[in-house]
């Protein structure tokens, strides 16, 4: 074990590993501070690199990029009231109000500190958790496996934006999408449509990459062709006017103010780690329910909703707390959680590792190397974030009309460098659209990746079960571990059904 | 009025994502029906995609269900999703046709023209028509400062394999 965390040590403080979590921190709080762009749509454009860097660097720059977005999305919602990332809207409450009453520091250190505490704190849970876990999962078979599958496919589907009709349709065309290619037990084609280029079935970074980053790119540069732009950027001036006359030396947060926010910070540590554990429920509904539970519970809930100090800490440490624990599922059972987790399962892949309990056991140093590089990278977002603090708020008003265009094209050109392939750049365009569709509709997208990327595994497992019952459907609840997945599957679902209606 | 505009297109959009999951539903299942499925011991190799069209045919089923119920109830405007942004269909069809359109023509330009003269054109033209505040001045620069951070990742840093161009 000793020889393990050594070897780890080594790898995670390596001077070039920690020098590309610096980049990743920093380049994720930028890309988060700027609305619309996010630290997801960075991780799934540099998915075509982590094939040309060594898997300690590729993992410190994406966990910084990650980390660096989940806080660099309360800098624009504190500072103009626009939430950089779907995370911190919660932020976003209290944060602008703390801002328009000439607080604005004392908003973004108190975002930054218990952004800090809530991260580090799922990260802990993550490290002491997914092992033991890990091992749980190498004693299932097929039947376990496959009610794990459907129980995340579900839950994920079901907790999509409260829509569970269009998130189950969306998980089973991604499942679909998943199915293209070479049947894994007879080798035949299926579902090519006698295109020879599909035979080797869909790669997941054109798919990841054109579903989250060009559809969003698309919508973006809807936005920017009907000129909103302007408007946001006439109330940026604005609101950046407000600031005349004001008087840094009076806008320090204290001692006492910070102690006065760890009971909400705490909270939201708690239930955001508790969240981001679950498959689908989400930075949004963690930050949510946080700021919801510490208003119950604090002595000054009056306060919440006009600049409370409590306030901006309970939803940016219950955002931030889902950071670890959504990789919980993706390292024990090899079910990524969220389009993060998803992202980061599709990067382990693209570096030869398979997520899940095996991933634990063949890959034992890269794995506790991530861990030390987990609590490392947070860190150095407290250190960035506290030197770079004054110049962030800059970044938001970066022009998106400059930053689309080059997005979409490194998009483009990435995808097509991942394998040298024209085939990959149309599948990147054709899940595009989907994307575009599918959100014009209202579908939630996140199952369809969930779908995309557990749905080989999923067909593995049903066919395994179903040999194994002699073709029998009912072999499905033979297993009281499948049951046992099921039942949580409808408990959860009921439990956030309630927790949600409560919050309208 | 805006309020019934609103209701209205949450309705067409509800019955468009219906058709859309029948329609799939309905026509994979043709496709296994009367598709050429190599057989496979035990358990037929269309098993996972014929649970997946049963799971889109139960969703549209559930969404007209839902419709209709709200429809009886005269409480259709609570399907109407909370903080749901109202999406721009003309803003979007322009960007669609500008961004993925542009990304096909873009792409043959990069296979036979060139990766940076390409990069440049495109990115002049996406910048001129989506920079609500662009100037001669960006749009002569940002282009080229993009060509070039293009060809320093892609063409030095990774040796990115393309056809020989017929200029850069």
């Amino acid at each position: 074990m000793l020889d393990i965390v050594i070897e780890a040590s080594a790898l995670a403080f390596h001077p070039y590993v920690m020098m590309y979590v610096f980049l990743g921190v920093l380049l994720g709080i930028t890309l988060g501070a700027i609305p619309g762009l996010s630290g997801d749509m960075a991780i799934a454009l540099l998915l075509p690199f982590v094939f040309f860097l060594e898997p300690a660097l590729a993992m410190g720059l994406l966990v910084g990029i990650y980390k660096g977005g989940l806080f660099g999305g309360s800098i624009s919602a504190i500072s103009f009231g626009v939430p950089g990332t779907p995370g911190a809207a919660a932020t976003s409450i209290d944060g602008y109000q703390a801002k328009l009453q000439g607080k604005p520091s004392k908003a973004l250190h108190t975002a930054l500190y218990s952004s800090v505490i809530g991260d580090t704190t799922s990260d802990l849970v993550l490290i002491f958790i997914a092992v033991p876990l890990a091992a749980v999962a190498l004693t299932f078979g097929p039947i376990e496996f496959f009610a794990l599958y459907a129980f995340s496919l579900i839950l994920i589907a079901a907790l999509s934006q409260g829509m569970v009709a269009k998130g189950l349709a969306v998980a089973a065309i991604g499942v679909l999408l998943a199915m293209i290619g070479r049947d894994p037990i007879t080798g035949a084609s299926r579902l090519t449509f006698g295109m020879p280029g599909l035979s080797g079935g869909l790669s997941l970074i054109p798919v990841l990459i054109g579903i989250f980053a060009i559809s969003e790119v698309v919508f973006q540069g809807a936005k920017l062709w009907r000129r909103k732009v302007d408007k946001l950027m006439d109330d940026v001036a604005e609101q950046a006017s407000l600031l005349q006359g004001y008087d840094i030396s009076k806008d320090k947060l204290t001692w006492a103010e910070f102690k006065s926010t760890l009971k909400a910070t705490y909270i939201g540590a708690a239930v955001g780690t508790f969240i981001g554990a679950l498959p689908g429920a989400g930075q949004s509904l963690a930050a949510f329910m946080s700021y919801g539970l510490a208003q119950r519970f604090s002595r000054r809930s009056e306060e919440f909703g006009k600049g409370s100090l409590e306030g901006i800490a309970s939803a940016e440490s219950g955002n931030s707390a889902t950071c670890g624990s959504t990789f919980i599922p993706l390292f024990a059972f090899g079910i990524p959680g969220s389009a993060t987790a998803a992202l980061f399962g599709a990067a382990f892949i693209l570096m030869g590792m398979t997520p899940g309990p095996s991933l634990l056991t063949d890959h034992t140093a890269i794995i506790y190397a991530l861990f030390f590089t987990l609590i490392f990278a947070n860190l150095v977002n407290l250190l960035l974030g506290k030197i770079l603090l004054p110049y962030y708020s800059r970044i938001a008003m970066i022009q998106p009309g400059f930053m689309i265009p080059a997005v979409f094209i490194l998009a483009i050109v990435g995808t097509y460098a991942a394998n040298n392939s024209v085939m990959d750049v149309w599948v990147l365009l054709f899940a595009g659209l989907l994307g575009v569709t599918l959100r014009l509709m209202g579908f939630p997208l996140a199952p369809l990746v969930l779908g995309f990327i557990i749905g080989p595994g999923a067909e593995r497992a049903l066919r395994q079960s179903m040999i194994m019952g002699g073709g029998d459907w009912w072999v499905l609840v033979k297993s009281p571990i499948a049951i046992g997945f099921y039942i949580a599957a409808f408990a959860l679902i009921m439990l956030f059904t309630f927790a949600l209606r409560a919050r309208k | 009025m805006n309020e019934g505009r609103e209701m209205n297109r949450t309705m067409v959009k509800e019955l468009l994502s219906a058709a859309l999951m029948l329609t799939l539903g309905i026509a994979g299942l043709l496709h296994i029906q009367y598709g050429a499925w190599r057989p496979a011991p035990l358990v037929p190799s269309y098993i996972m995609p014929q649970t997946a069209y049963y799971f889109l045919l139960a969703a549209g089923v559930w969404v007209l269900a839902a419709l209709g119920l709200f429809a009886l109830k005269g409480r259709l405007s609570a399907l109407e999703r909370s903080g749901a942004e109202s999406q721009d269909l003309v803003g979007v069809g322009v960007a669609v046709a500008l961004m993925l359109g542009g990304a096909v023509v873009y792409f043959w330009l990069v296979l036979n023209v060139g990766l940076v003269v390409a990069t440049v054109a495109f990115n002049g033209v996406l910048v001129a028509m989506l920079a609500p505040n662009a100037t001669y001045k960006s749009l002569l620069i940002v282009p080229l400062l993009v060509g070039a951070a293009v060809w320093l990742l892609f063409v030095r840093m990774i040796g990115v394999t393309l056809p020989t161009p017929l200029l850069f």
